[in-house]
């Protein structure tokens, strides 16, 4: 019975929310060190052209991390507050205590039992103490348990205070640390699928051109890719430009088309930067040929076919086979217009905008191509920027103006269109 | 855990009195059912007069004595033959329904002649 009465009383505390308030405090910084840490760096290449060859100095390096951190104290409290507590409480004192009281006013009441009332069971009824001390016994039966529950909660009230110490990381410092040289087979990779094992012991390894079958521009040691700094960027690129020079071989200006001229100058100035004079001759070649072919403006003296006077004269003498306007089947070849060289071609578009004297922006349904303006040209009058024409023209390949590669087409003939 | 029974136990006292001597209960008995307007069943049954019922019955039984006790019927029958006249109240002013006084007579004859009446 004491157990089913012990187990009655936890019941009912149970039935008492206990509220948890979890707060954390910071304490003062109990002090300030550095955590280094070494983590797996990756491979770097240091690129040194002697023409023909290219020397390649490999080198592994890791991260030194180094994490400066501050150690703080701090407390988690934990606050239990049960807020029916103080009620259970309160109502237990006054109950029991109302109890007491009722008790010693008993004996203050007449014995006597009630004569006027005479029960079922033939007995009078209860004196006025026996009332006072049944009330005694109704308040205790109230104010006993709510005094036990109202006690064992506020028992369980209270704080913890748990000290322990947390890191706060500051700053950190990263750099390239404990260098060493690799030995490997690094694959030399270029944009058309050139792919050629390089040897590389104790972190030398040597490129020479002769061996290349094409210009490369990666550099890797398994699947891992080599890094190269800005200059080692620009040794490969001067590097890979003479190679392109050398698989082509010499080419006279004169007999290249616009964009293969303009391609091969680019080259040579690259080139230049590695091999210096030894390429200052052609380069020169090829600038002065550009120069020559810009100032000349005639439509004769850059395409194939003869001049002419009107639109239908250039499409008579021409005879394009192209038609580049919105919607036309034929926009698709403009993804490749270094097969479409030297091929006349009908545009209708709207002039987009003019980036120089002699060069323009058509745009041809959603698709935008530079074209070339010969300063001595047959047809006349303005075209700006929004209005609708068709043109005569050659293509040239690609053409690159500041940031933006197009294909080039070099106009016969331009007018309004409607 | 020994108080429990006492606490029990002392939680039924408090609601009952010391039993009452057989006189207190006839006595109880008779002024129910002389109490005025008095009942048609008890002036024919018990042959008594409605000014003269009480001082009749307590003649008549001897329970106006202190000594009186219980023979025929036994103080247990007797009370079990009270329980109709409590119906309205346990009061002694409350007058019991004729109802009630009749249904006591038709269930307890003992009790009908023991008041000189006629079942």
């Amino acid at each position: 019975m004491t157990r089913l009465l012990l187990c009655l009383a936890l019941a009912a505390t149970g039935c008492m929310r206990i509220e948890n308030t979890v707060r954390t405090e910071r304490g003062p910084l109990l002090r300030t060190f550095t955590r280094p840490q070494v983590m797996p760096g990756a491979l770097h290449a240091e690129l040194r052209v002697r023409w023909p060859e290219l020397d390649v100095q490999l080198t592994e390096r890791d991260v030194c991390r180094e994490t400066t951190i501050e150690e703080y104290a701090e407390e988690r409290i934990t606050e239990r507050a049960a807020p029916a507590a103080g009620p259970a409480l309160s109502t237990g004192l006054a109950t029991t205590l109302g109890a007491a009281v009722l008790f010693g006013l008993s004996f203050v009441m007449s014995p006597a039992p009630d004569t006027t009332l005479i029960d079922t069971a033939g007995r009078y009824g209860p004196s006025l103490r026996q009332q006072f001390q049944g009330y005694t016994l109704l308040s205790l039966g109230i104010g006993v348990p709510a005094l036990i529950v109202g006690g064992i909660a506020f028992l369980r009230t209270g704080e913890d205070v748990e000290q322990r110490r947390v890191e706060q990381e500051t700053s950190q410092k990263e750099a390239p640390c404990n260098p060493r040289p690799v030995t490997g087979t690094v694959q030399a990779k270029g944009p058309r699928g050139v792919s050629l094992p390089l040897p590389v012991k104790d972190g030398v390894g040597l490129v020479s051109a002769v061996t290349l079958p094409g210009p490369i521009d990666e550099l890797v040691l398994g699947d891992r890719p080599i890094e190269l700094d800005e200059s080692g960027l620009l040794t490969l690129g001067a590097f890979s430009a003479c190679v392109s020079l050398e698989v082509e071989g010499a080419r006279a200006p004169e007999s290249l088309s616009d964009g293969a001229l303009v391609s091969r100058a680019e080259r040579l100035s690259n080139c230049k930067q590695v091999r210096g004079d030894a390429v200052l001759a052609p380069l020169e070649a090829a600038e002065a040929e550009l120069k020559k072919r810009r100032e000349s403006g005639g439509p004769g003296a850059f395409a194939p076919g003869a001049s002419v006077t009107s639109f239908e004269d250039a499409v008579s003498a021409y005879g394009p086979r192209l038609v580049f306007k919105a919607g036309s089947a034929d926009l698709s070849r403009l993804d490749a217009p270094e097969q479409l060289e030297g091929q006349a071609v009908v545009m209708q578009g709207v002039v987009s905008y003019g980036l120089a004297q002699n060069i323009g922006v058509l745009e041809l349904g959603g698709r935008e191509v530079f074209v070339f303006i010969p300063q001595k040209r047959a047809w006349g009058g303005d075209f700006a920027n929004g209005s609708r024409v068709e043109a005569v023209a050659v293509m040239a390949g690609w053409q690159t103006v500041g940031e933006k590669t197009l294909p080039l087409a070099r106009l016969v003939w331009l007018r309004a269109a409607y | 855990m020994r108080l429990f029974p006492w606490v029990l136990s002392a939680s039924l006292v408090a609601c009952v009195g010391p039993e009452a001597p057989d006189a207190a209960v006839c006595q109880d008995v008779v002024k129910r059912l002389c109490l005025g307007p008095i009942c048609q069943g008890v002036t024919s049954r018990l042959s008594v007069e409605a000014m003269t019922c009480e001082e009749t019955l307590l003649t008549r039984t001897g329970c106006g004595r202190d000594s009186f006790a219980f023979t025929q019927p036994s103080r247990v029958q007797f009370l079990d033959c009270r329980v109709p006249l409590l119906r309205q109240g346990a009061s002694q002013a409350v007058k019991p329904s004729c109802a009630d006084v009749d249904e006591l007579f038709l269930d307890c004859p003992d009790v009908v002649r023991f008041f000189g009446g006629t079942p």
